[in-house]
């Protein structure tokens, strides 16, 4: 469902993203971990179509994003690091701009939004400007925004930022749900207990480069650590990962 | 005191930082710089040649330069006035760095001091690209000594810190009288009042020019503004101590120096002592948005559905949401509070000129088709003012919001096709009123008043669109307040790039008002030749307009997408 074939991000000289290739089945989670500045981001802007890869090539559901860029992204969500949405619209009004520009027909748009909100706890929010909206429900309400024209991809950047224990713990047991129906989800995130809990898989990111790729299972394998936890195992690749 | 630049060093960090750093595709920061020099130079020689060719005019009695200086620092000051009030608006109330600022220890007056120096930083670039090279011509017209160079302007810099303190304070009051979050309703009021305005317009006693060698006249005539007339405004103080200088004589200048500064320093206080009493609950009324608005989301959605309903849903949703967005920002309507204003004393000095009583019949014909092009040409240029401060800014508006359209399954030419028709249409709508009013007020015939019309809408189709691509070229998403994006320089090039625009516009449409001179009257299915002249005109000014429309959104779409 979402394939990188040798992606490179290079900014002059600095490269940001060097070769990498994933592949990811429907219905998985996949997580995307790594420390500041390792890459995630920008994987993740080439990945929703903002920034374009210096060389290889994407594709979300068989459509390539580069020669296909309109096919792939409509069945695509996105939930970015920073909720940065309309402040002058009311949190409704957003949704609506969302659905018209997904073109989903009036009567599928006013029930999805409807079930969004509610699902989201901002019923009671959905008349506000978005600008009276704390950092947390600007955050739940771009997942509505991702979600509310029912992709087949969604891709989350850093999804627990700004979010409460209970937003946090539902907006988990929604990824599975979601998956569990069918959706992939490419999830990136720091938060390695959000990872361990719901990734199906997950791949490590350092100074540009995947450095592993895999089950947790695969990559107790690897660091020949089968009782400690992601944490653990993390820290240790990321630190004997050269150039750290 | 220390605190006042200290405010003022990131803004001037920024600065310098986007200009060291600008890295290997800089081209947009040498076209603007280029631009810039070109025209400057180009502001110095136009106005060398405007300056003879009064002279000449005037003939035996010469031109005194306080006539010229008096039209020209008028425009400045109130464009000035303008500009600051909205960035005055934007740095007190909406800046996202107040938070910061105001969480750390600084008293008020480094805050003012600090907001002074932020709104002079943001209008500056217009003094100079504007008023050095005119003062320069002046210099060198009526061959002025070294004293004039020297002083002129430091002069002009103590008269134009007037608009900039002043602004701070109307914002100050601005902002604690109208909630910001009441913009709309400021917005309904202003329309009321420029409707009321204009049938008063319509209505109202004609006044007539005595003379076309009338000084007041022509100078209310050419700075747009009666203030221009008007001895103790401080423009004219300004003009009187400036030729002064440029006759040898320095006591004005020095006079004029310290009451500006006195004046500036006054109102400056006033600022102070209204920002005491009044800036906290202003402040407050800004951020609380929440127990004052509340918005029926699903009807105005249903609205728009049925007011439009032949447009596609994803073009509707993005012009419903342009409507939005500006209708409930408070910077907007203020804006366009101050350009209606500027458009009925545009219309209202305009007619001033339509009867000449001294000249001959015969060259009444003439005297018309030139006021008719005069018309086109100014009204143009309150459209392009227009399109600098709404629709030039609208890309850059996304703001940090841009990743919506980026990720969404649309075009970005399809994006700045939609927002084009979403100014286009009212902008068309409202230039027409401004292009027909002059037309009525100069007395042209129906056939005129369609050319006019015509013409208008013809220009505005190809502003607009030109607006939008160097918008999208030189769109900057990372403001801090909305009402900077149209005072950065990209706003100067859209300036520059409308005025070349028009150069270019007013050739057919000067045929076309040049052919009601040369032959005979026109008449509703009479001579078939000014009906084939006007079509043909029009049809070349279609043209023209055409291919910068296709250029502009094609090149501006290509600037946005991804890289």
């Amino acid at each position: 469902m979402i394939t990188l074939r040798n992606v490179c991000k290079n900014y002059g000289s600095f490269q940001a993203v060097n070769d990498v290739s994933l592949d990811i089945v429907p219905g998985e989670i996949f997580a995307f971990l790594g420390v500041n500045g390792a890459g995630k981001t920008t994987t993740i802007r080439m990945m929703t179509g903002i920034l374009r890869p210096t060389s290889g090539a994407i594709f979300l559901g068989g459509y390539n994003l580069l020669s296909e860029p309109l096919q792939a992204k409509a069945i695509t969500g996105y939930v970015p690091d920073r909720p940065n949405l309309y402040p002058k619209l009311t949190g409704r009004e957003f949704l609506y701009f969302i659905c018209d520009i997904y073109r989903m027909s009036p009567k599928d748009a006013e029930a999805r939004i409807d079930e969004s909100l509610e699902e989201y706890g901002l019923k009671d929010w959905q008349d506000e400007l978005i600008e009276s909206y704390s950092h947390g429900m600007k955050q739940r309400l771009a997942t509505c925004a991702a979600l509310v024209h029912n992709p087949k991809v969604l891709i989350v950047d850093e999804p627990m930022v700004g979010l409460d224990p209970h937003g946090a713990k539902m907006l988990k047991e929604a990824f599975k749900r979601y998956a569990a129906a069918g959706m992939t989800i490419f999830l990136s995130t720091h938060s390695l207990n959000v990872a361990e809990e719901v990734a199906d898989r997950l791949a490590i990111i350092q100074k540009g480069s995947i450095l592993t790729v895999g089950t947790l299972s695969d990559i107790r394998d690897l660091t020949g650590q089968r009782d400690e936890g992601l944490e653990h195992m993390f820290l240790e690749l990321t630190s004997s990962a050269p150039g750290h | 005191m220390k605190l006042y630049p200290t405010l003022l060093t990131p803004k001037i960090a920024s600065l310098k930082n986007r200009w060291l750093r600008r890295g290997k595709n800089s081209t947009k920061e040498y076209v603007s710089l280029a631009a810039s020099i070109v025209m400057m130079v180009a502001i110095y020689y136009s106005t060398l040649s405007a300056l003879a060719d009064t002279t000449k005019m005037f003939g035996d009695a010469g031109l005194a330069p306080s006539i010229p200086l008096r039209m020209v620092l008028t425009t400045l000051f109130l464009m000035l006035f303008l500009s600051s009030s909205v960035t005055a608006l934007g740095a007190l109330f909406l800046s996202r760095d107040l938070d910061l600022i105001l969480s750390s220890p600084i008293t008020r007056k480094a805050f003012l001091g600090g907001k002074i120096g932020e709104v002079i930083l943001a209008s500056s670039w217009m003094l100079v690209l504007f008023g050095f090279p005119t003062l320069l011509a002046f210099g060198t017209f009526f061959k002025a000594d070294a004293a004039y160079y020297l002083v002129s302007p430091l002069l002009c810099a103590s008269l134009l810190l007037i608009p900039s303190v002043a602004s701070i304070l109307v914002a100050t009051l601005f902002g604690a009288v109208v909630p910001p979050n009441r913009g709309r309703e400021v917005f309904l009021m202003l329309f009321l009042l420029s409707l009321g305005l204009f049938f008063f317009y319509l209505g109202a006693p004609q006044p007539a020019m005595s003379s076309s060698n009338d000084n007041a006249a022509l100078a209310s005539f050419a700075s747009f503004s009666a203030a221009s007339a008007v001895p103790w405004a401080p423009s004219s103080i300004c003009a009187e101590a400036l030729s002064d200088l440029i006759a040898g004589g320095y006591e004005t200048a020095l006079l004029a120096i310290f009451l500006f500064a006195v004046v500036s320093v006054g109102i400056g206080i006033l600022a102070l002592w209204s920002m005491e009493i009044f800036f906290e609950r202003a402040y407050t009324q800004a951020q609380s948005q929440r127990s004052h608005l509340r918005i029926n989301s699903r009807l105005s959605h249903t609205l728009s559905s049925l007011i439009l309903p032949f447009m596609r849903p994803a073009h509707r949703a993005i012009l419903e949401k342009e409507f939005k967005l500006f209708s409930r920002d408070i910077t907007h309507t203020v804006q366009l509070g101050m350009l209606l204003g500027v458009c009925f004393v545009y219309l209202y000095n305009f007619r001033m000129l339509r009867n000449p009583e001294n000249l001959a019949p015969e060259f009444l014909k003439y005297w018309h088709a030139f006021l008719m092009l005069c018309n086109v040409a100014l009204s143009s240029m309150v459209v392009t003012s227009i399109c600098t401060r709404f629709v030039f800014p609208s890309v850059s508006l996304e703001g940090a919001s841009f990743w919506v359209l980026q990720c969404s399954p649309l075009s970005m030419t399809d994006v700045l096709r939609t927002k084009f028709r979403a100014w286009f249409v009212p902008l068309a709508g409202m230039s027409s009123v401004i292009f027909v009013s002059g037309a009525l007020a100069l007395n042209a015939d129906g056939p005129l008043v369609l050319g006019t019309c015509l013409a208008g809408v013809i220009l505005c189709y190809g502003l607009v669109a030109l607006s939008i691509g160097l918008g999208a070229i030189f769109s900057q998403f990372d403001w801090e307040y909305s009402a900077q994006v149209s005072t950065t320089l990209g706003s100067f090039i859209l300036m520059f790039a409308s005025m070349v625009v028009l150069v270019v516009d007013m050739i057919p449409i000067g045929i076309m008002f040049a052919s009601y001179g040369l032959l005979p009257e026109y008449s509703l299915g009479g001579d078939a030749r000014h009906w084939l002249v006007m079509v043909s005109c029009l049809l070349m000014l279609f043209f023209i307009n055409r291919v910068l429309a296709a250029w502009s959104l094609s090149a501006g779409a290509k600037s946005l997408q991804p890289r």
